[in-house]
C-alpha cells in the first residue's frame, strides 16, 4: 500500500494572492479582495483529510469457466465498499492474466462509493489454451479534491481453465525408424502385411494363407510370399518453447509457440490413432516431459499437458535456459528408436543445431515449423530469408521439414510428403 | 520496435493484457464539462467588464485545446488566462458577483480539466468512469459555491464599513495558516 501526493491544488493559494494584490494596486477595489476567499477555500479544500484507505469486498464472475480456445467469456465484477468510510474518487483497474486479449469493454473502471454500494462493471476476454489466474485487482482510492492517493491490491481469486479437444489433422508421413509393435508404418523388413515384398523357399511351419499356391498349381514347388511388415513408430513431439520461439508476425497472430502446440495437438492424436507411441517433451527453460505411450489415459495426460503445462504458457518463460544441458537431458530420455517431430519456428541458429544434433544421435527428424515472419521493413525481410537459409541448410543435411506458413497444417503437411516421395 | 527484429514478440503485454493501445486521452465528461466551467466563467466576467473578453478568450481556447491533448500545462495556461480576465475586470470596477463566478469557472476548469486528463492517464477512455467524475466535479462546485456565499455574505454585510487593509490582512492570515495546517 502507497499514499502519494498528487500536487494537485497546490498553487491555488495564488489566487487569493494575486487577486488582493492587484485589488490593492489597481485603486482599493474590494471586490476583488473577496474573491481571494475562492482561493483560500479551495487550499483548505486539498488539505482537509487524506485520502480513504478502502476496504473493498470484490466478486468476480466469469459466464465460462471451462471455454473452447476463442471463444469470448464475459467477466462480471463486482465491488463493494465493506468500510465505513465513503470513498468519492475510486479507480479499479482489474488483473487481468497476462495471456488473456480483452476483446470488448474495459477491465478498468472510475467510480464513487458510499459505505455498501456496490460498484458493476463489464468485459469480454478471449479465452487462450492453458490455465489462467487472476492477478490482484488495482485500486487507487483518492479523497475528494484528489490531492492524495492511496493505491492497494485486492484480490479476488477467479480461474479460468481452457483445455483444447485434441483433434486430429491428415496422417504425418514418418520416417522409416520402427519400434517393435505393429503398426501402420510399413517398413522393408519381409513379414506379414499388406504390400508385396518378395518370394522366398518354403519353410516348415510358415502360414498356409502366405504360401504362394499359384506357383505350386505351376511348378510344384512350395514358395511363401514375403510382405512389407507394418510397424508402429514410436514418435516424441519436441516442442521449441524457449523465449526465442515466441514470435508472431504481428501483434495480434498468434505466436509460433501456440501455433507449435496446436500442431501438437492435432499430429499427436493422429499418430496415437495410427497406433504409434506418442511422447512429448519442451526445449524451454522448464522441465516438461511425457514419455511416449499409448492409450487413452495417455491422451488425456496429453491433452492436460498441451493445454496447461507452464513450459507451454501462452506467454514468454521468465528463467533462464541452459541449451546443452537442456539438449543433453532430452536425449537421454529418448527412447534409442524414437523418431523426433521437433516442432519450432526456427528463428535462430540454435533450433537448427539441436535438429541436426538429435538427427546425428539416431533419431530420425522431422522439422514442422510456423513461419513466424513479416514481409516490410528490410530487418524484417533479411530475417526471413536467413530462417529459408536455415531450412534449406536442415534439409541439405537429410532432414525433412514442413514449412508451415498461413495455410492449414494439413495441406502443407500433404504438399511436403509429396515433395519427399518424389 | 526496432527494425531488425524478426517479428513482433507476442504475449508481452501491457498490465491489462490487451495487444490494443489504450487510448488515454483526457475523459470525455470532465473535458465537457471543464469547458463549460470556463465559458460560463468568461461569460460573467463579460459581463461585469468587456475588457476580459480578450484574455478570456484565449483562456478558453488554451483549455480546449489542453482537454482535448491531454495537456496539463495548456490547461494551467488556460485557466491562468482565464484568472487573468477576471483580474482585468476587477481592476476595471466590475462587481463582486461577475468576479465570484468568474473566478469559480477558471478554478473550476483547471480542477476538472485536470482530473479528466489524470482519469484519462490511469484508467483510458474506455473505461465507464462518468461517475467519478461526476462526484468530483459535484464536490468541487460545492466547495466554490460555499466560499462564494460566505465571501458575497461578508462583502454584503460589511459593505463599505470595513477598512480595505483589514480585510486584505485577514486573507494573507487565513492562507498564512492553512498553508501550516498539515493533514
Amino acid at each position: 500500500m502507497t499514499v502519494r501526493e498528487t500536487r494537485r491544488l497546490t498553487g491555488v493559494g495564488a489566487v487569493t494572492l494575486l487577486a488582493a494584490g492587484v485589488g490593492v494596486v489597481f485603486g482599493r477595489q474590494p471586490a476583488l479582495l473577496l474573491v481571494g476567499a475562492l482561493g483560500i477555500a479551495y487550499a483548505a479544500y486539498a488539505r482537509a483529510g487524506g485520502a480513504p484507505t478502502p476496504s473493498l469486498a470484490i466478486e468476480r464472475e466469469v459466464s465460462d469457466a471451462n471455454p473452447e480456445p476463442g471463444d469470448e467469456v464475459e467477466v462480471t465484477v463486482r465491488v463493494t465498499n465493506a468500510g465505513d468510510s465513503t470513498l468519492p474518487d475510486l479507480r479499479l483497474v482489474d488483473g487481468v492474466p497476462p495471456a488473456l486479449a480483452v476483446t470488448d469493454g474495459s477491465p478498468r473502471h472510475g467510480t464513487a462509493l458510499r459505505p455498501g454500494a456496490t460498484a458493476r462493471f463489464a468485459y469480454a476476454v478471449s479465452a487462450v489454451r492453458g490455465e489462467h489466474a487472476w492477478e490482484p485487482m488495482q485500486v487507487v482510492a483518492r479523497n475528494a479534491s484528489g490531492s492524495e492517493e492511496r493505491v492497494v491490491e485486492a484480490a479476488c481469486e477467479t480461474a479460468l481453465r481452457c483445455l483444447p479437444e485434441l483433434t486430429p489433422t491428415a496422417d504425418l508421413p514418418l520416417r522409416g525408424l520402427t519400434a517393435r509393435y505393429a503398426g501402420q508404418l510399413s517398413t522393408d523388413v519381409a513379414g506379414a502385411g499388406l504390400q508385396f515384398h518378395s518370394t522366398r523357399d518354403y519353410r516348415r511351419g510358415d502360414p498356409r494363407n502366405r504360401i504362394d499356391w499359384n506357383r505350386r498349381a505351376r511348378t510344384g514347388e512350395l514358395a511363401t510370399l514375403e510382405f512389407h511388415e507394418e510397424r508402429a513408430a514410436t514418435v516424441v513431439l519436441v516442442i521449441d518453447a524457449r523465449e526465442e520461439a515466441y514470435l508472431a508476425p504481428a501483434a495480434d497472430a498468434a505466436n509460433a509457440v501456440e501455433r507449435s502446440v496446436g500442431a501438437a495437438n492435432r499430429i499427436f492424436t493422429a499418430l496415437l490413432g495410427g497406433g504409434d507411441r506418442v511422447g512429448i517433451a519442451a526445449l524451454g527453460p522448464t522441465e516438461c516431459w511425457l514419455p511416449p505411450g499409448a492409450g487413452n489415459e495417455h491422451r488425456a495426460r496429453a491433452r492436460r499437458l498441451l493445454a496447461t503445462h507452464p513450459a507451454l504458457s501462452p506467454t514468454p518463460p521468465d528463467g533462464a535456459f541452459f541449451p546443452s544441458i537442456r539438449l543433453r537431458r532430452l536425449r537421454r530420455r529418448l527412447p534409442s528408436d524414437a523418431q523426433v517431430l521437433f516442432l519450432s519456428p526456427v528463428a535462430d541458429d540454435y533450433a537448427a543445431s539441436a535438429a541436426r544434433r538429435l538427427d546425428a544421435h539416431g533419431h530420425r527428424v522431422t522439422v514442422v515449423t510456423p513461419d513466424p515472419t513479416a514481409g516490410g521493413a528490410p530487418g524484417r525481410r533479411l530475417a526471413r530469408i536467413e530462417r529459408r537459409n536455415r531450412l534449406s541448410e536442415l534439409r541439405r543435411a537429410g532432414i525433412r521439414v514442413v514449412d508451415w506458413g498461413d495455410a492449414p497444417l494439413a495441406i502443407e503437411i500433404d504438399r511436403a510428403a509429396r515433395r519427399w516421395s518424389r | 520496435m526496432s527494425d531488425d527484429e524478426p517479428a513482433t514478440r507476442a504475449g508481452e503485454v501491457s498490465d491489462d493484457a490487451s495487444p490494443v493501445e489504450i487510448d488515454r486521452s483526457p475523459a470525455v465528461v470532465s473535458s465537457a464539462l471543464a469547458l463549460l466551467a470556463g465559458t460560463v466563467g468568461l461569460a460573467a466576467t463579460a459581463f461585469g467588464s468587456a475588457a476580459a473578453l480578450a484574455p478570456g478568450t484565449l483562456g478558453i481556447a488554451a483549455v480546449a485545446v489542453g482537454v482535448i491533448r491531454g495537456s496539463r500545462r495548456a490547461l494551467l495556461v488556460g485557466s491562468g488566462a482565464l484568472f487573468g480576465g477576471v483580474l482585468l475586470a476587477g481592476a476595471s470596477g466590475a462587481g463582486p458577483e461577475p468576479l465570484f463566478v468568474g473566478t469559480l469557472g477558471a478554478v473550476l476548469a483547471w480542477d476538472v480539466g485536470e482530473n479528466g486528463i489524470g482519469i484519462g492517464e490511469q484508467l483510458g477512455r474506455a473505461a465507464e468512469t462518468a461517475r467519478a467524475e461526476l462526484v468530483h466535479a459535484a464536490a468541487g462546485l460545492l466547495v466554490g459555491a460555499f466560499a462564494t456565499v460566505v465571501g458575497y455574505g461578508a462583502y454584503v454585510a460589511a459593505a463599505g464599513g470595513q477598512p480595505i487593509a483589514a480585510l486584505v490582512f485577514l486573507l494573507f492570515g487565513v492562507v498564512a495558516l492553512v498553508s501550516a495546517l498539515r493533514p
